[in-house]
């Protein structure tokens, strides 16, 4: 008889329905085709040792086993479920009338046990697109399927009670999550928050201010100043994620296999720190069977390189592109693949080899023209994506024995809330720029126009501090967030003299 | 690579007496093993079915079922289990055997693939049947 099952195939953060064709005819013998890979045809050894273990006997017959679309490649240890309820249906095992409404996936253990996989949410939304009734995975994976809606999930403890639910026997219980429900008591989880942190005002104002127009920052500092505490927290002040951006990254950690059997959604944005060995392919994506990277794991969240001279320079490189984009495209011969990765950079640097330049007690032991060459290991065009650029120094004990906390994350949250509110009335026609870090060169001119006082201020720091002509359009783009801040419609001059400050690491004077 | 030049290129090692013997032994044990069939109820269909270069030992039927049975043959004084001896290609040889005589002779029943182990103790041989050795997808 020859029966369908459905399972899906990932290609990207989407997923494709690959349709399982099983034939038991005359004979005997096995063949399977449709491009399995390694791990599909291993798969025969998992199938045929929990069928034995759930009381099934592998049919003493010929089974022909076609993965179709044939031409797409299948990979992984998905597809065990799928084709084994294919052999048990076409071998009369268990009843086969409703096999064809449902998506079934799952790794089989040698004991029949269902184990987790990867890509369940995009799984059930093509479920969900095809119309179909339902979708089986794996327990462990149930609530993550469960946030797409009109569509049954079943989340199964082994290969019995898949054959079990077919045959009618005895029923699984259906994994139900009311996703807005979900979302709503999983956005306030994070996990650290800026009142912990004593002094560092100017940083936390720097931060704010990166936050308010989703700039991109660098943090330059000696070892110890509190660099990565800071980075931390910079998720809580972000807008609330909303429930459209948290499917967007909740279907790139489903791909990656990174959601927890407990979630179901990720509604906090995602904060990843690559250390600085990261490979190029672990960074932005790709191998030969494509993989999210780093930033689209960051993706609606934000990315932070700690030690950023460290990293590789090509690593840095491949940065570019995506930052500009905000995706990855990653081509092979065959197929072209876009992850999303729309993240805020947030680096932190030391600001010379031995760390203690610009440090107000300690003396820099670096020889001279180290701190310049430090700087350069970061390439110019990837500096030119940064905007801001806080320098920090270490928190005096007498301020760390001082009690009283800080000014909580929610605070400061709420004034980046309103500028966002600013800006989203003022890029209301333009479709893709969200903010003020998003401005092109024109419209940079359009809404940063500068008032004669204010040009001159601008033309003395050019000159007196020898910005460089790059360092123009990031003043006036971080000058326009200082004024959302303080829902002032022009830029001020002290707006503007607080822009400048920004921009250390354009100075004639750096390393001198 | 070392080893399947050995298994291609070194000739057996046994003298002519001693492959002789093996091959008395291996007929003993598939006269014993056909009569313990039979006592069991088995229909034997074939003997040493050839299918180009490989044979099955036994092919039997049983409760409706086409019951392939491989039997091995050793005296104690040898080390490995019988049952070992069938291994992953003789399996897959099985299968494709089996495969061409339910073509040739238009058969529909399922296959079982048993192994049956004859071990001389004493003189005395000492059977033991597996069922279900082995099937088409773990073979």
């Amino acid at each position: 008889m020859l029966i369908k099952t459905y399972g899906s195939a990932i290609l990207g953060v989407d997923a494709v329905t690959v349709t399982v064709e099983v034939n038991v005819t005359n004979g005997v013998g096995f063949n399977m085709v449709g491009l399995p890979d390694n791990a599909v045809k291993e798969s025969l050894q998992r199938i045929s040792s929990a069928f034995g273990e759930s009381g099934f006997r592998v049919p003493g017959k010929r089974i022909i086993v076609n993965l179709a679309p044939a031409d797409l490649k299948k990979e992984g240890t998905a597809y065990d479920l799928t084709i084994a309820v294919g052999i048990l249906g076409a071998n009369g095992d268990i009843r086969a009338d409703e096999l064809g409404h449902y998506v079934i996936m799952g790794e089989l253990g040698l004991d029949g046990s269902l184990r987790p996989i990867k890509g369940v949410l995009p799984i059930a939304i093509e479920a969900r697109r095809r119309q179909c009734k339902g979708i089986i995975v794996p327990a462990a994976n149930a609530r993550e399927a469960a946030i797409v809606n009109n569509l049954e999930v079943y989340g199964a403890e082994s290969l019995k009670q898949v054959a079990d639910f077919f045959n009618g026997t005895s029923a699984i219980p259906q994994t139900v999550v009311d996703t807005r429900a979900e979302f709503a008591r999983s956005l306030s989880g994070y996990e650290y928050d800026f009142a912990d942190v004593k002094g560092q005002e100017t940083v936390k104002r720097c931060l704010e201010i990166a936050a308010a127009g989703g700039h991109n920052a660098v943090m330059i500092g000696p070892p110890g100043s509190g660099k990565t505490m800071l980075a931390k927290r910079m998720p809580g002040i972000l807008p609330p994620l909303t429930l459209s951006e948290s499917l967007e990254t909740t279907q790139i950690h489903s791909v990656a296999g990174l959601m927890r059997k407990e979630d179901s959604l990720i509604a906090v944005r995602p904060f990843r720190s690559p250390h600085h060995t990261v490979s190029d392919v672990a960074l932005v994506g790709g191998g030969a069977n494509p993989k999210p990277g780093e930033i689209s794991l960051a993706h609606n969240g934000v990315l932070f390189l700690d030690e950023l001279p460290e990293f590789k320079r090509t690593v840095l490189e491949v940065l570019r592109q995506p930052m500009e984009e905000r995706r990855v495209t990653i081509s092979r011969a065959k197929m072209t693949i876009e992850y999303p990765a729309s993240f805020m950079l947030i680096a932190a640097m030391n600001p010379c080899p031995c760390g203690y330049y610009n440090h107000p007690t300690v003396e820099c032991t670096c020889p001279a023209g180290a701190v310049k060459r430090y700087l350069n290991k970061v390439s110019g065009p990837l500096m030119d994506r940064i905007d801001i650029h806080i320098e920090v120094t270490p928190v005096p004990v007498s301020r760390l024995n001082q009690e009283g906390r800080a000014e909580s994350s929610s605070a400061i949250r709420e004034r980046v809330l309103a500028a966002r509110a600013i800006q989203t009335e003022r890029f209301k026609g333009n479709p893709g720029v969200h903010c003020n870090a998003q401005m092109t060169s024109k419209l940079t001119r359009e809404h940063c126009a500068l008032s004669d006082e204010c040009r001159s201020i601008m033309e003395q720091a050019m000159n007196r501090l020898g910005l460089s002509a790059r360092a123009y359009d990031r003043i006036l783009r971080v000058s326009r967030t200082i004024a959302d801040l303080e829902a002032s419609p022009d830029i001020r001059p002290h707006h503007l003299q607080e822009a400048i400050t920004y921009r250390s690491l354009d100075r004639d004077s750096w390393g001198q | 690579m070392a080893h399947i030049q050995l298994h291609t290129y070194t000739p057996d090692s046994r003298t002519k007496e001693s492959r002789q013997e093996a091959k008395e032994l291996g007929s003993t044990g598939e006269q014993i093993a056909t009569r313990y069939l039979e006592d069991k109820g088995y229909t034997i269909l074939e003997r040493n079915y050839h299918a180009g270069k490989h044979e099955v030992d036994i092919i039997t039927l049983h409760e409706g079922m086409i019951v392939v049975v491989e039997v091995k043959t050793r005296t104690d004084t040898q080390i490995s289990n019988p049952e070992d001896a069938v291994d992953h290609r003789k399996r897959g040889y099985i299968i494709r055997v089996i495969n061409q005589y339910m073509a040739t002779h238009n058969r529909s029943e399922e296959v079982r693939f048993d192994v049956l182990s004859i071990v001389y103790k004493d003189h005395k041989p000492d059977i033991r049947h597996i069922t279900d050795a082995f099937n088409i997808l773990n073979y």
